[in-house]
């Protein structure tokens, strides 16, 4: 993987182009609001959809061989938790492999510190790195150290009341429940290609992918692991049941006819996608300071630089085609501490 | 509708006096979830739960009902409708654990198992076997039933060249290794050259399970089974030996016994020369699951719509388009099965989820949303006029497909199912709601507060085990689980449980009464009475 310096910025408008919001989806504390889009383009596969071949060589080279005669992106952050007797490995950044091509990034990361042996060449469930985990990730993406993310993990681990260690596959079998949860709770909508995640009402996440297909097949692992781990936090720190959260309108107490209540349906449904599009509106602007790390088969990999948002983008000459922007950590502490109320007696 | 049926469909016959206060009162809870997990629970993954959270969930309210009273358990296993997972599950349960007494005397419980073993496909009744093995459960009663259940059955030549690894595997373990080496090298010599001993092991372990039924021919079969092939006249089994040098011989075989042979001893030939081949000998189930490998073949393979269920005709045109001679049988089905159920409409409301999820997990594709077009056509058969609404607005009409898509909302489709003024309204749903989660409470506690009292009831197809039954979408309206629209009658029987356990018992012992007269051996059903007073 070659690493460049060229610095330069795109919108929050640009990832979104050729994109509208759908209905928002709302269960417990987390919310999606899907991206529809006519633009679908399918010369580009995940490792999915396209069936690659994933292995480990060594303890930190992750490759993936690709079979087909499209280009595979590599999501950002995919990882293999395995069954077999070998290290769990993930990515540290987005990956692109040509069409019949295969491709080792000596860039990945063990998630599972006590764990000897290589992955053997096959089909493994994908996922995507905790959103806890991901800003860590990249900041250490250029780095040849396998065990680079095994301190993150641990201290993620504790966070969550499972055991300390650097090793990712305690948290997911400690919450393998809830996480399927997600799965089956947030649903894929016809034309969906990304979509905009909040939790606890802020905006915690922008992915976009470059086909309809290649959405469907990434979704599963962003809900489950990567900000579903987040969503059980914060349940987690809230406790109890979950909150209705401020962007959902409860029905009003004291409707007196099934008409009343139709229409009420109607405008509290109304309500709620204005403030789902208002909240897409208040991101547009939003700068995005992105280098670009590497290019192959045409495509370019770049990486934001932190603000409100971290991650990466896959473009085509201009045209994003791929987009993972989770959003920083600072950046929801700091929103959180901006957005609280006024101090008064 | 519950509390009418309650009141006109049962009579207290039954007394559960065997039970104590506190028993009395677990058991509606106990077998209110039985049913939910026994109605819907298969060995695979769902959407939402591994294979592994569904066993455990599973193995939960079985130990729950059998804990309370075994021959209620014994009984609800032969339900209409209860998957053949759970009996599977069940027998073996039943099987592994010494007889005691319950509802049902020793002997009906018996007839009860040999009803349950009757009830599953002989591949399913061979996997239990295997269970069995598996557990090691091996005591005189199983053995009785292992042996008399495989060498008095009609079938026995055909399940022995399509099933031949199982039955040696069922046999061994009913007779042991030893014994079942002796009977091989017995069943080796011709009949009039066996001492009288060899004669009297013969007819130890074979003929006095055999029913009576043509004793060569079961000769034959054990021997074939365990591995003996020589001198056989039977036409399947010589059609098995013959075949793996002469491929034409296999025309008698079933087509993945011959298709296996194929890969052993006829590289040279096709799949679709096998299909071609063995056409004739297609079980139902297998005309309807190759239909898309025939017509890739280009071989023509006759199937019946009648003979399988909605929901597996729904499968299949999910698959295969839904022709004109499937969608006639489709509302002849949910016709006949209208006509069965004791309830009629004037006019029905019927919301059906068409979200994403509704397609089910990879492993059992698309049989959520199958089951709730078969219900679908059958609750509005009900009724004399029905009106459907789905999820997101498009038209269901009778014996459509609809391909399942985008979010859940069912808030809005419930208001504008109510404004129509049905009777009753049917909600159609895995459970899960998220446009957003709980707006569909929200409104029935609207409704109910503005004085709209027309019953709500969710019928679910999805197994959830993280709720130890199906998912509600709110408390007011208690879901019900259904895995085939036959099974909706189990859904009564868990409220008149509710309501008395007494005329629950009643009707629980009329409603297994055909699975336990279908045996030779069950005495009827009045008499299964005697064990209550």
């Amino acid at each position: 993987m070659l690493f460049r310096n060229r610095q330069k910025a795109i919108r929050v408008a640009d990832v979104l182009h050729g994109c509208t919001p759908g209905r928002i989806q709302s269960v417990g504390y987390m919310q999606v609001i899907p991206l529809v889009s006519e633009l679908s383009d399918d010369r580009f596969v995940s490792p999915v959809e396209g069936e690659a071949e994933v292995f480990t060589t060594t303890y930190g080279t992750l490759g993936f061989r690709n079979p087909g005669n499209c280009v595979l992106i590599v999501p950002c952050h995919a990882g293999y938790v395995v069954k077999q007797a070998a290290q769990d490995h993930a990515m540290a950044h987005a990956g692109v492999v040509q069409a019949v091509g295969e491709r080792s990034f000596n860039t990945a990361m063990c998630v599972q510190a006590s764990q000897g042996g290589l992955i053997q060449r096959g089909s493994y469930r994908m996922l995507i790195l905790p959103y806890a985990l991901r800003e860590r990730a990249l900041e250490v993406r250029t780095e040849t150290r396998f065990n680079k993310l095994w301190d993150a993990i641990a201290q993620f681990n504790q966070e969550m009341g499972v055991q300390a260690h650097g090793h990712l596959d305690f948290f997911l079998k400690h919450f393998e429940k809830e996480l399927d949860e997600f799965v089956a709770e947030f649903e894929c909508v016809p034309r969906q290609i990304g979509a905009i995640i909040l939790v606890d009402d802020q905006v915690v996440g922008v992915e976009r992918a470059p086909s309809h297909a290649y959405w469907r097949s990434v979704w599963p692992c962003l809900i489950r692991e990567c900000y579903g781990s987040l969503a059980v936090r914060v349940a987690q720190l809230k406790g109890g049941r979950a909150e209705a959260p401020a962007s959902r309108t409860p029905l009003p107490d004291g409707i007196g006819s099934l008409d009343e209540l139709e229409s009420v349906i109607a405008e509290v449904a109304r309500q709620e996608d204005e403030r789902a599009k208002a909240t897409v509106r208040e991101l547009l602007d939003e700068q995005l300071p992105v280098t670009c790390d590497d290019t192959t088969a045409g495509l370019t990999v770049e990486t934001v630089q932190p603000g409100r948002f971290t991650g990466q983008v896959v473009r085509d000459g201009e045209r994003i085609v791929y987009a993972s922007l989770p959003a920083t950590k600072k950046w929801l502490a700091d929103n959180k501490w901006q957005t609280a109320k006024a101090f008064a007696i | 509708m519950m509390t009418e049926l309650i009141r006109s469909t049962t009579m207290p016959t039954v007394r559960l006096t065997h039970l104590s206060g506190e028993q009395r009162e677990l058991l509606p809870l106990a077998f209110g979830e039985f049913l939910d997990t026994a109605a819907t629970a298969t060995a695979r993954a769902t959407f939402y739960n591994t294979r592994a959270e569904q066993e455990a969930a599973v193995e939960n309210v079985h130990r729950d009902l059998f804990a309370l009273d075994r021959g209620i358990y014994t009984a609800a296993l032969l339900l209409p409708g209860v998957t053949d997972f759970s009996r599977q599950i069940g027998a073996v349960r039943l099987l592994r654990t010494p007889q005691s007494t319950g509802l049902l005397s020793p002997e009906q419980e018996g007839a009860a198992v040999r009803g349950l073993l009757r009830l599953l496909p002989p591949q399913r009744m061979l996997k239990m076997f295997g269970m069995l093995r598996m557990e090691r459960i091996n005591n005189a009663r199983t053995r009785r039933l292992i042996l008399s259940t495989l060498l008095g059955a009609d079938n026995l030549e055909f399940w022995a060249v399509k099933y031949r690894r199982k039955l040696a595997t069922a046999l061994v373990h009913a007779w042991g290794r030893r014994t079942a080496s002796i009977v091989r090298a017995v069943l080796a010599k011709p009949a009039d050259g066996r001492t009288d001993m060899e004669r009297q092991i013969v007819q130890q372990h074979l003929h006095r399970f055999g029913g009576g039924v043509d004793r060569d021919r079961v000769e034959q079969c054990v021997r074939f089974i365990l591995g003996d092939e020589d001198g056989l006249t039977l036409r399947r089994l010589a059609a098995y030996r013959d075949a793996k040098h002469d491929f034409a011989a296999g025309r008698l075989l079933p087509f993945e016994t011959l298709e296996g042979l194929r890969g052993r001893f006829h590289r040279d030939k096709t799949s679709a020369q096998v299909l071609e081949l063995t056409r004739n000998q297609l079980t139902a189930g297998q005309k309807i699951g190759l239909q898309r490998k025939a017509a890739e073949s280009d071989v023509a393979v006759e199937f019946d719509p009648a003979k399988y269920d909605a929901v597996r005709l729904y499968v299949y045109a999910y698959e295969m388009g839904l022709s004109e001679a499937i969608r006639e049988e489709l509302l002849r089905k949910a016709r006949a099965y209208a006509e069965r159920l004791p309830v009629r409409f004037e006019h029905a409301g019927i919301l059906l989820d068409v979200s994403a999820s509704m397609v089910g997990h990879e492993t059992q594709a698309r049989r959520p949303i199958s089951v709730a077009l078969a219900l679908r056509d059958l609750l509005a058969e009900t009724a004399e006029r029905a009106t459907i609404v789905t999820t997101d607005g498009r038209l269901a009409p009778a014996a459509e497909l609809m391909e399942p898509a985008g979010d859940t909302s069912l808030a809005a489709g419930l208001v504008a199912l109510l404004r129509r003024e049905p009777d009753v309204v049917f909600v159609l749903t895995d459970g899960y709601e998220n446009a957003p989660a709980g707006r569909f409470a929200e409104v029935v506690r609207a409704v109910r507060r503005m004085g709209v009292q027309t019953p709500i009831h969710q019928l679910s197809p999805v197994f959830a085990a993280e709720a130890r039954g199906i998912r509600s979408l709110c408390d007011a309206v208690p879901g019900l689980p259904v895995s085939r629209p036959e099974a909706i009658g189990l859904g009564l029987l868990k409220a008149l449980f509710e309501a008395d356990v007494d005329r629950g018992a009643a009707a629980l012992l009329g409603m297994i009464r055909p699975a336990m007269e279908g045996n030779r051996d069950a005495r009827r059903i009045e008499e299964v009475k005697h064990a209550v007073s």
